[in-house]
């Protein structure tokens, strides 16, 4: 009985490797094709991606012009760009745009923020000579403000604010 | 060197220089190689180097913030995906947001007159809690030098997420949604990115706080700036 067991355990590790071997064989011979058309379907993926975040754009570009459009007509002295991002907050809101259908595009243009600010940064290269001679009353009027700011604002929540449940839900 | 042949070097120069210094800052972590300040003296370092000047950079730059408002308006994603602590938390956010912003404008403008600073650069200064898009277009709005409040905002930025948790510390500020939303409302998207490494739920409240200060200081900045700045006079 155990010989005639172990006969047949053997039998069934060596078909099993035959069989990972067969496996393996038919991957081996499917790669050349495989990594061609996985390589295929790759750039079709990052076209459509590249396509997908430039109509998304367009769409966050639309509510910005709508915005300025809106902003000049009533003559507000409201910066366009925060117009927008509540028309969108309140498109979203309402379901009138679903999330996916600017996700992507505010994903790169959110991440990669900071870099439109260089360039408008870069004009100081014209008034930098205005800064130099204040420079070091300015960073103490940042300091100055900010603690206050975060004193205020911090020291208000920690006095009257949720106490012992602080786990995000 | 021709005009097109100077817009895309200075563009070329910018992309570049954002890329590495990015690179830099995410390797080192490290606030004071912030991307934008790193990137800013660069580039302005380069273009003396090369001889070009100051308006010969402004076709480049419009070219580059052509996506500044559509990237702002996506700002919105963020503060929709965060809408549930927003709805769970509205009373201590905004208590925190409009005290203090109003506190964090009063006394800048008050400690930049006293500092008998130069109008111009009084206005620049006031509006540098809110992020960077949005202080800018209060800049325009005030008529004030928007490059100046751009590298004053990065500048707040730096010092909120440098001395900002170690201030709440010392002043015992430890309710995580305080301290979260203290770092917001000062020191926007650098404070927000320091804070986050306190906690998840300190970085997700400096994020909504950072949206709604910049909500809050576009509606008000614009009327409550002048009135400040008079008011000192």
């Amino acid at each position: 009985m155990a010989n005639a067991g172990a006969r047949s355990a053997v039998i069934g590790r060596i078909s099993r490797a035959s069989g990972i071997n067969l496996l393996l064989l038919c991957r081996e011979r499917e790669t050349d094709v495989g990594a061609v058309r996985a390589r295929l379907r790759g750039s079709m993926l990052a076209a459509k991606t590249l396509v997908t975040i430039g109509g998304q754009v367009g769409l966050l570009w639309a509510i910005f012009g709508v915005s300025n459009v809106v902003v000049t007509r009533l003559h507000l002295r409201v910066p366009g760009n925060i117009v927008g991002m509540l028309l969108l907050l309140a498109l979203l809101s309402i379901g009138v745009v679903q999330e996916r259908w600017v996700a992507a595009a505010a994903g790169v243009l959110t991440k990669h923020l900071a870099f439109f600010f260089i360039p408008i940064a870069v004009g100081l290269m014209d008034c930098g000579g205005l800064l130099w001679p204040v420079g070091h009353r300015l960073l103490l009027a940042i300091v100055v403000s900010s603690v206050a700011g975060m004193v205020v604002s911090g020291g208000l929540i920690q006095l009257f604010g949720p106490r012992g449940r602080w786990e995000m839900r | 060197m021709h005009d097109g042949a100077v817009t895309a070097f200075v563009i070329a120069v910018t992309v570049v220089a954002y890329a590495a210094s990015r690179e830099l800052f995410l390797r080192t972590q490290v606030t004071l190689l912030n991307p934008v300040c790193v990137s800013t003296i660069t580039i302005i370092l380069v273009l003396l180097a090369c001889g070009i000047r100051g308006d010969q950079y402004q076709p480049g730059r419009e070219l580059m913030t052509l996506l500044l408002g559509p990237a702002t308006v996506a700002l919105a994603v963020p503060l929709y995906r965060h809408r549930r602590l927003l709805v769970t938390y509205w009373t201590s956010i905004t208590l925190g947001v409009v005290c203090g912003s109003v506190a964090a404008i009063a006394t800048a403008v008050l400690f930049a007159r006293w500092a008998s600073l130069d109008r111009m650069l009084v206005l620049a200064v006031a509006p540098k809690s809110a992020m960077t898009p949005i202080a800018i277009d209060i800049a325009r709005i005030l008529g004030t030098n928007m490059s100046i409040t751009a590298v004053l905002v990065v500048c707040t930025g730096m010092v909120g997420a440098m001395v900002g948790p170690r201030v709440l510390t010392a002043l015992r500020i430890s309710n995580p949604i305080a301290r979260g939303v203290a770092i917001g409302t000062t020191s926007h998207a650098t404070g927000t990115a320091a804070i986050l490494h306190e906690g998840e739920t300190q970085g997700a409240m400096s994020a909504v706080a950072m949206a709604l200060t910049a909500i809050f200081t576009a509606f008000v900045g614009p009327f409550l700036i002048p009135w400040l700045v008079v008011l000192g006079e």
